[in-house]
């Protein structure tokens, strides 16, 4: 490892965020904002799904409910109860983190594609439950009325939605950074690569297991809080969607999955496709948007499964730019 | 309450004839297929437009379907499948998943949103035997599913190409040592996975509709069936079926139709918890 | 000799699959420090017995004692936790990461801190001899190397009782030699071996004590002059026809 190596890596980051610092100020436009915003929002949700998906290799496509629980808890007691959304939001972060330990329970000894079915269905059934109920004005939808009030979460104008989202990133990542150096992180990988092994290091899979899921269940609680923030209007099937839970998966893979910068190479590569696909075109062009992710997300699975980075990575092994130093990456299969 | 019961038996033979498909692919490959509700989608279309094209009966272009599925899913094997034979089942998962949203997306596409039918005129034919209504194109689809079943029964144990398969299932190194071309064999074998799903679709064209994201609710509760029965377990699949219909059946009679999906998840749960395996014991690896 | 402490013991295995017994009513004790090998035809139970231990598998009947604790229902990774160490006859690297890292995550069980993890995981590399690979990734080492990161992962979790599973398989004569020097200074050091072993030479000169199995029961257990002179094991390995 070169002085020079680490600079340019680190000089990169730096750039990359004295860009999306800046961003606001040159382009004021509300359309572009609201692309950057959800480019923002969906490298969050990518960067948490990464932490049980990616580093702990628990593919979940079961996220959105988490999603949905944060949205709809920190609105109710908003709503219901008065109490700011801000507080409400890591209240239903703690108890997102609690129910994914709860319901990720019988789902501990479960290998590969019957996880994946076990997500799957844990999630339409919470969709369901949420459409059925009426307390929570079930499929209605439920919507946050405008007042201009920061306290509440609620600002006038895109841009400090955006500082919100932004920061909320950073906090996420600088998270996944400390777990991928920690001994969760590197048990989670252990755990990822294999479990029997991992066993055999003394590694207790189940509780690790349930570490990376209850953080990462938080974050994407989090999340929730800030869409219903910004969109006003929460609905289960706007919220807890499989296609939402893919997409979370189909960010952080096309990134890198298990990397730290994955999910936002992600989301900014898919993000504002499908955001154009589906608001501008829309109809049956909606499909193209599908099309677009589902294109991508086989050319992954088939050739690339270790996303960008792992792309970058193979180049910069072929030209033997640096020795490698990413531990988290490494040659995917 | 009879009548729950049949209804379920007729409902739980679809769902058998599409689950034994998936099954089998992943007994042979140990790959699940994703985009398996996708390619009933595909068949119920192909079906659909065979007869708007063509003035065929579903039951007419049944086997034309189902011979065009199975050419469908030799190429797909070789195109795409067989790349990731040697990757992680997240990367396979990727494939497969990327294959149903390319498909369901393209069928939007084209085919937009709306509901297709096939006006076929015993569509609502009834019979009423001591009470029980059994609605004729159900009853056929039925028989359809028990002779498909007793035909690749049939395959499997008394051809060559079928006894290929079961070796190749049982050890795909051994069988390739016996000189089997295991490519060859998986190829095959999705081509008959998705031919099953061809004869489903078609069969369910006679009384149902289609529209692009019909394959979803069927694949979930096909996966449900799978490892009910027993993963990889063809006779599993069946009787899984069967049985899902029927709990299906009286839990829309009984409570509600709405929790259809939650109880066979909830039965998929119980499953997973006492016994993984599932009832024929399946293979879990 | 009485001096030592009966560090595991495992009292009447048995362990059948689908009407087959694998391991049946298998009972020995092990003294600690000592350097036992357990041999046997293939097929004769030694994984299984191995995976017994260890908590992979849960016996049908009998039980393990490892420093006079019952460990036979326990989970894997508690067992690992008590000091039972052990390798795979398959090889199983964590391969997308480093040898270094792969030691690490196995150091980490007894050093919470990913510093003194690394440091300590850089001097078991030295001591099994591969300091020299610590950068490579693991997925793309030699088998041989491979089984010697087992053997270190297994090591680095600090591990009072080491069960190796035919680590020395596939080496050449020096790097059994190298290996074998490497059995001794640990068990010099305080640790307790049982080893699986095809390679003969290797297993008896290195052992106290040699346990034969066959069929999965023990037919015989002493000192490896004792053992290779038992017309049991002769049977065992070479069939009835031949006779000395």
């Amino acid at each position: 490892m070169s002085k020079k190596f680490f600079s340019y890596k680190i000089f990169l980051v730096i750039f990359v965020l004295i860009v999306l610092l800046i961003f606001p100020i040159f382009l004021k436009d509300p359309y572009f904002l609201d692309i950057a915003i959800t480019v923002l929002l969906y490298a969050f949700l990518g960067n948490a799904w990464n932490i049980v998906g990616g580093y702990c290799g628990q593919a979940s496509l079961g996220h959105a409910a988490y999603y949905g629980i944060g949205a709809y808890m920190s609105t109710i007691l908003f709503l219901k109860f008065g109490i700011s959304p801000w507080i409400g939001m890591i209240i239903s972060a703690v108890i997102a983190s609690i129910l994914a330990i709860i319901s990720g329970y019988p789902s501990l000894r479960m290998k590969g594609p019957y996880f994946v079915f076990f997500t799957i269905g844990f999630a339409e059934t919470i969709r369901t439950l949420f459409l059925t109920w009426k307390w929570v004005e079930g499929s209605r939808g439920i919507i946050i009325p405008f007042q201009n009030n920061p306290i509440n979460f609620i600002f006038f104008s895109k841009v400090p939605y955006y500082y919100t989202i932004l920061i909320f990133l950073i906090f996420g990542m600088l998270i996944t950074y400390s777990i991928s150096k920690s001994k969760i992180g590197k048990y989670s990988v252990a755990i990822r690569e294999d479990e029997t092994m991992a066993e055999a290091l003394g590694i207790n899979t189940a509780l690790y297991k349930s570490y990376a899921f209850a953080i990462s269940a938080s974050l994407m609680a989090i999340g929730g809080t800030f869409y219903a923030q910004y969109v006003l209007f929460i609905h289960p099937n706007d919220l807890m969607s499989l296609n939402n839970s893919v997409i979370f998966m189909l960010i952080a893979v096309t990134g890198g999955k298990g990397t730290l910068f994955g999910p936002l190479i992600g989301s900014i590569i898919i993000m504002p496709l499908w955001e154009y696909f589906r608001s501008t075109l829309g109809g049956q062009f909606a499909g193209l948007g599908t099309l677009f992710a589902g294109s991508i997300v086989l050319i992954i699975g088939t050739v690339a499964p270790g996303g960008i980075i792992g792309i970058l990575n193979k180049i910069r092994a072929r030209y033997n730019i640096s020795s490698r130093h990413n531990s988290i990456v490494g040659e995917e299969k | 309450m009879l009548q729950a019961i049949v209804n379920g038996i007729l409902l739980g033979s679809i769902y058998s004839l599409i689950a034994v498909g998936l099954s089998l692919i992943w007994g042979v490959m140990r790959i699940i297929n994703w985009a398996h509700g996708a390619m009933v989608m595909l068949s119920m279309y192909i079906t659909f437009f065979a007869y708007s094209m063509f003035g065929l009966d579903p039951l007419i272009a049944l086997p034309l379907v189902a011979i065009i599925m199975f050419i469908v899913g030799y190429l797909l094997q070789i195109a795409l499948i067989e790349r990731t034979l040697n990757s992680s089942w997240i990367s396979r998962l990727c494939a497969t998943f990327g294959l149903m949203m390319v498909l369901e997306s393209l069928a939007l596409i084209f085919w937009s949103s709306n509901w297709r039918a096939v006006p076929v005129t015993y569509s609502t034919w009834t019979f009423n035997i001591s009470g029980i209504l059994i609605s004729f194109p159900r009853l056929i689809a039925f028989f359809i599913a028990i002779l498909m079943a007793l035909v690749l029964n049939f395959f499997l144990n008394h051809t060559e190409i079928g006894k290929a398969i079961k070796a190749t299932a049982q050890d795909r190194e051994a069988a390739a040592l016996m000189g089997i071309n295991v490519n060859n064999i998986y190829r095959i074998t999705f081509g008959l996975g998705l031919a099953l799903t061809g004869i489903a679709g078609a069969s369910l064209m006679t009384f149902y509709f289609v529209f692009p994201k019909i394959g979803f609710p069927f694949a979930l509760t096909a996966y449900i069936v799978c490892v009910l029965g027993g993963l990889g377990k063809l006779n599993g699949a069946l009787l899984g079926g069967l049985i899902i219909g029927i709990a299906q059946s009286l839990t829309a009679y009984f409570i509600s139709p709405e929790y259809k999906m939650p109880m066979a998840f909830l039965i998929f749960l119980v499953v997973l918890y006492f016994k993984p395996e599932g009832i024929f014991g399946g293979v879990t690896e | 000799m009485g001096k030592l402490k009966i560090i595991f013991q495992i009292k009447k295995v048995s362990k059948s699959f689908g009407g087959v017994k694998a391991v049946n009513q298998v009972s020995f004790q092990v003294q600690e420090k000592k350097i036992i090998g357990l041999i046997g035809p293939n097929g004769a139970g030694k994984t299984t017995l191995f995976n017994l231990i260890t908590g992979f598998l849960k016996p049908d009947e009998g039980q393990v004692y490892f420093q006079n604790r019952d460990i036979t229902n326990l989970k894997p990774h508690k067992i690992c936790q008590l000091g039972i160490g052990r390798t795979f006859q398959v090889v199983r690297p964590l391969s997308t990461l480093t040898v270094l890292e792969n030691i690490v995550t196995a150091a980490l069980l007894r050093h919470n801190n990913y510093k003194e993890a690394k440091e300590y995981a850089i001097y078991i590399a030295q001591i099994t001899g591969l300091t020299s690979k610590i950068n490579k990734m693991a997925g793309g080492i030699p088998i041989a190397e491979k089984k010697r990161l087992g053997f270190a992962q297994a090591l680095a979790t600090g591990a009072k009782l080491l069960l190796l599973d035919e680590v020395a398989a596939g080496l050449n004569p020096t790097e059994v030699d190298k290996f074998l020097n490497i059995i001794r200074k640990i068990s010099i050091e305080g640790l307790t071996i049982i080893m699986v072993e095809h390679v003969m030479k290797a297993v008896m000169s290195v052992a106290n004590q040699i346990l034969v199995l066959d069929h999965g029961e023990l037919i015989a257990q002493g000192r490896p002059e004792e053992v290779t002179n038992n017309e049991k094991v002769i049977k065992a390995y070479l069939g009835d026809q031949y006779k000395f």
